[in-house]
C-alpha cells in the first residue's frame, strides 16, 4: 500500500489478476537483496513515485516479461494517484546488484534509474546440443558445455564450435573409453577421465 | 523430451537463444552479444525510457547519472566501442556522465568508483588504467586517487590524494586514503603510516578544508582522522545556522588516542584505546567534535550495510555498546547492552534512547521517522524524548516533535508523571509517532 500521510490518499500496489494467483492480491512479492548479514527490499521512494523490483520466482513463479524463465526482477513502478505507470518497450528485468547509489535503483528528479540486464531479458530456449551424448557438465559461466560422446568434447554455446578435448600431450586422439569429468569456471582447463593406454 | 525420438541419450541445454526473438540486443545495446547491463532511466510521469550505455558501479543525483562503463570492443554511435581514456587497451571501465538529457559525456578516465553530487563528480581514478601515471607523486603507478570534474562542462582536477572510498556532497569530496598508499608518512599525526585516514577536499578552493577542533578533538587541515567508515548528512539550516554534517567512526587504536574518556563533559571510566569512537565534522563551519561516544556499526539484518549510523540534519544516530563506553549502564536499567543513542551537534549532547536487542529486533534502529528520536523496543511501546517542558501555544520543540497537553491533577502530571501545580507545568515535548501507528493504541506512550 502506498499512502500520503498528509492528505492520506491511499493506493494499493498489488498485483493485476493473473499467474494463477486468486483475486487481486493487495501486495506484490518483492526482490530482496542479500548482502549478509544485511537483507533489503529492492525499493525506492521520492516524493509520490515508488520503484521496486518484483520477483517472479515469488510472484507465483510467473514469467512476466515473456522470456520463458521466471528467474527475473521486474522493474515496477506505481505513482500515488496515478497507478502503476506503464514504460515505454518490453518489461525490464534489471539487475539487482546494489551498485546505483549501494542501491539495487534509484529514483531522482522523477526519473528511476536501472541497470536493466540482456541476458535476463532475453528468451529462453532449450536447444539439444550433442544428440547422443552423455555426462553433460555446464560451466560456472553459462558458456561451455562439457560432454562425453564417446570421446571428451567441449562444445561453446556462444561460437557454437566444438573441441575435442580427450587427447594426449602430443595431440593424439584418446578415442572411446575417456569420460568428462570436471572444468575450471571459465573452462580453461579441463580434466578427464580415460582408460586407454594411448596417452 | 517433446520431439526427442532418436531413442538415446542426448544433451540439452536451456540458455539464451541466440536468435534473441525478442530483440533486446537491438533495444538496448546493439552489439551482437546479449550480455550487456545497460544503464536506463524512465520517466516516471510519461513511462519514456531513454536507454544509455553499459554501466557498472553508478551514481544518482538531481536527475542525472554518472557512471563506469566497460570499454568495448563493439559499440554504437552513443555508446563508442574502442578505448575511451588515454590507453589503447580495451580493459578500462571509464568515467561517463549523462546530465539528465542529450547524450552520454565520456569523461575519459579509468575509474573504480564514481560519485556524483548536483554540482561536482569525484572519481577514484586509477594509476594503472590511465596509461601508468602517478597521480599523487609516490613513486608509484597502483594507486586510485581522487580526482574531481564539475556536473557539465570543465575539467578534471587532481587533487593529488590516494583513497579507497570517496562521496560527493556538493563541492566538498569526502574520502578515506590509506596512507600506505598516499606514501606520504603519517597523515593524523600518530607517527605511523598503518591507517586509513578521512580527509575532506573543497572543489570550490581547490583545497582541503580547515579544521577547527572543538574541545576533546583534534584535526588538521583536511581533517586528516583515523576512520573507518563515514557518512554524509543534507545541507540543513538549524536553530545554530546552516550545517551539513560529516560523521565518521575512529579507531582509538588507529588514532593512538583515547577518544571516549570525556563525553558530553562527564568523564565515562574508559581508559582504553579499543574503542570506536564518533566524530563529527561540520562543513559548513569547519568545526570537528569528537562525540566521546564508542560506536557500534549496526548490524541488524534490517539496518542499511552502507550507513552503519544515521544522520539527520544535525543528529546523529548510532548504537554504543556498554562494555565500549566504561562499562557504563547507559540506558538505566541494569543492563550493559547495546543502546541506541541520538548525538546533537548544536548542544554537543548525547542522549540515549533505549536498549536495542539485535537479536530479537526485527527493525532499524536507526531508521528514521519524520526526523524524530522515537524507537519501537520489544514491548511495543513508542519512547518519549527527554521529558522537556514546553508550551502548546509557542511549540518550540523542533523538527521531529511536539509540545503536548497534559492535565495536573492532585500536584501529578496525569499522563507524563512529575510534580505540578497548573496544567501549564505538564506540557511536555513529544516525539512523533512511526507512521505505522493507525491508532493510539498502536503506540502507547511511556
Amino acid at each position: 500500500m502506498l499512502r500520503d500521510r498528509v492528505t492520506g490518499e491511499g493506493q494499493d500496489l498489488g498485483a493485476p489478476a493473473g499467474c494463477g494467483l486468486a483475486g487481486t492480491p493487495a501486495g506484490r512479492a518483492i526482490v530482496r537483496v542479500s548482502a549478509p548479514p544485511f537483507s533489503l527490499p529492492a525499493v525506492a521512494v521520492e516524493n509520490d513515485v515508488v520503484a521496486f523490483l518484483e520477483s517472479e520466482m515469488d510472484q507465483n513463479r510467473c514469467v512476466e516479461n515473456n522470456d520463458d524463465d521466471f528467474a527475473d526482477a521486474i522493474l515496477r513502478i506505481v505513482r500515488l494517484g496515478g497507478g502503476e505507470v506503464t514504460y515505454t518497450g518490453p518489461l525490464r528485468a534489471v539487475d539487482a546488484a546494489p551498485i546505483l547509489n549501494a542501491q539495487p535503483l534509484v529514483v531522482s528528479n522523477g526519473r528511476v534509474f536501472v541497470r536493466s540486464s540482456e541476458a535476463a531479458m532475453a528468451k529462453r530456449l532449450t536447444q539439444r546440443v550433442a544428440p547422443g551424448a552423455i555426462h553433460p557438465i555446464l560451466s560456472v559461466d553459462g558458456r561451455f558445455v562439457l560432454y562425453t560422446y564417446d570421446e571428451v568434447r567441449l562444445l561453446d554455446l556462444q561460437t557454437s564450435t566444438t573441441e575435442v578435448i580427450s587427447v594426449g600431450l602430443n595431440g593424439q586422439p584418446a578415442g572411446g573409453g575417456s569420460f568428462a569429468f570436471s572444468m575450471s569456471p571459465d573452462a580453461r582447463f579441463v580434466a578427464f577421465v580415460s582408460s586407454n593406454t594411448n596417452l | 523430451m517433446t520431439g526427442d525420438t532418436n531413442g538415446q541419450e542426448d544433451v540439452f541445454v536451456r540458455s539464451i537463444d541466440p536468435a534473441d526473438p525478442l530483440g533486446i540486443d537491438a533495444l538496448l545495446f546493439p552489439n551482437g552479444q546479449l550480455s550487456d547491463t545497460v544503464l536506463e532511466a524512465v520517466d516516471a510521469t510519461s513511462g519514456a525510457v531513454t536507454t544509455l550505455c553499459p554501466a557498472g558501479q553508478v551514481s544518482v543525483a538531481n536527475g542525472a547519472a554518472a557512471f563506469l562503463r566497460p570499454e568495448s570492443t563493439s559499440g554504437t554511435a552513443s555508446c563508442p566501442s574502442d578505448s575511451l581514456n588515454v590507453d589503447a587497451d580495451t580493459t578500462d571501465s571509464v568515467v561517463q556522465f549523462w546530465p539528465g538529457s542529450g547524450s552520454v559525456q565520456n569523461l575519459g578516465r579509468a575509474a573504480t568508483a564514481v560519485s556524483l553530487s548536483s554540482s561536482h563528480l569525484a572519481a577514484l581514478v586509477s594509476e594503472a588504467g590511465e596509461n601508468a601515471t602517478d597521480f599523487n607523486n609516490d613513486g608509484d603507478t597502483s594507486d586510485t586517487v581522487v580526482q574531481i570534474h564539475p556536473a557539465g562542462a570543465g575539467s578534471w582536477t587532481n587533487t593529488g590524494q590516494a583513497a579507497d572510498v570517496v562521496t560527493m556532497a556538493g563541492h566538498f569530496a569526502v574520502f578515506i586514503t590509506d596512507e600506505a598508499a598516499q606514501g606520504a608518512g603519517p597523515l593524523n599525526g600518530d607517527g605511523d603510516a598503518t591507517d586509513r585516514v578521512l580527509q575532506i577536499y573543497d572543489a570550490s578552493t581547490s583545497q582541503l578544508v580547515p579544521c577547527s577542533p572543538a574541545v576533546g578533538a583534534t584535526c588538521s587541515t583536511g581533517v586528516r582522522q583515523a576512520a573507518t567508515d563515514f557518512v554524509i548528512g543534507e545541507p540543513t539550516v538549524t536553530a545554530c545556522g546552516p550545517r551539513q554534517l560529516v560523521v565518521f567512526r575512529t579507531s582509538e587504536a588507529a588514532q593512538g588516542v583515547n577518544l571516549n574518556a570525556m563525553a558530553t563533559g562527564v568523564a565515562t571510566g574508559d581508559s582504553d584505546l579499543n574503542d570506536d569512537v564518533l566524530q563529527v565534522y561540520d562543513l559548513v563551519s569547519g568545526t570537528l567534535q569528537n562525540t566521546g561516544e564508542a560506536v557500534t556499526p549496526c548490524r541488524i539484518p534490517e539496518c542499511d550495510p552502507h550507513t552503519p549510523y544515521k544522520v539527520e540534519g544535525v543528529r546523529v544516530r548510532f548504537l554504543t555498546t556498554a562494555a565500549d563506553q566504561g562499562n557504563r549502564d547507559l540506558t538505566g536499567d541494569g543492563h550493559l547492552g547495546l543502546a541506541l543513542q541520538l548525538y546533537d551537534f548544536c548542544i554537543a549532547v548525547t542522549t540515549t534512547i533505549g536498549e536495542v536487542k539485535p537479536d530479537n529486533d526485527d527493525a532499524d534502529p536507526l531508521a528514521t521517522h519524520d526526523q524524530s528520536v522515537s524507537y519501537v523496543v520489544q514491548s511495543g511501546h513508542c519512547l518519549l524524548d527527554q521529558p522537556k517542558p514546553c508550551n502548546p501555544a509557542n511549540d518550540l520543540c523542533g523538527a521531529g516533535a511536539e509540545c503536548n497537553a497534559d492535565k495536573c491533577s492532585l500536584y501529578s502530571c496525569a499522563t507524563f508523571g512529575g510534580f505540578c501545580i497548573t496544567d501549564a507545568d505538564c506540557a511536555r515535548c513529544v516525539v512523533h509517532q512511526p507512521g505505522s501507528c493507525t491508532t493510539t493504541t498502536d503506540c502507547q506512550e511511556r
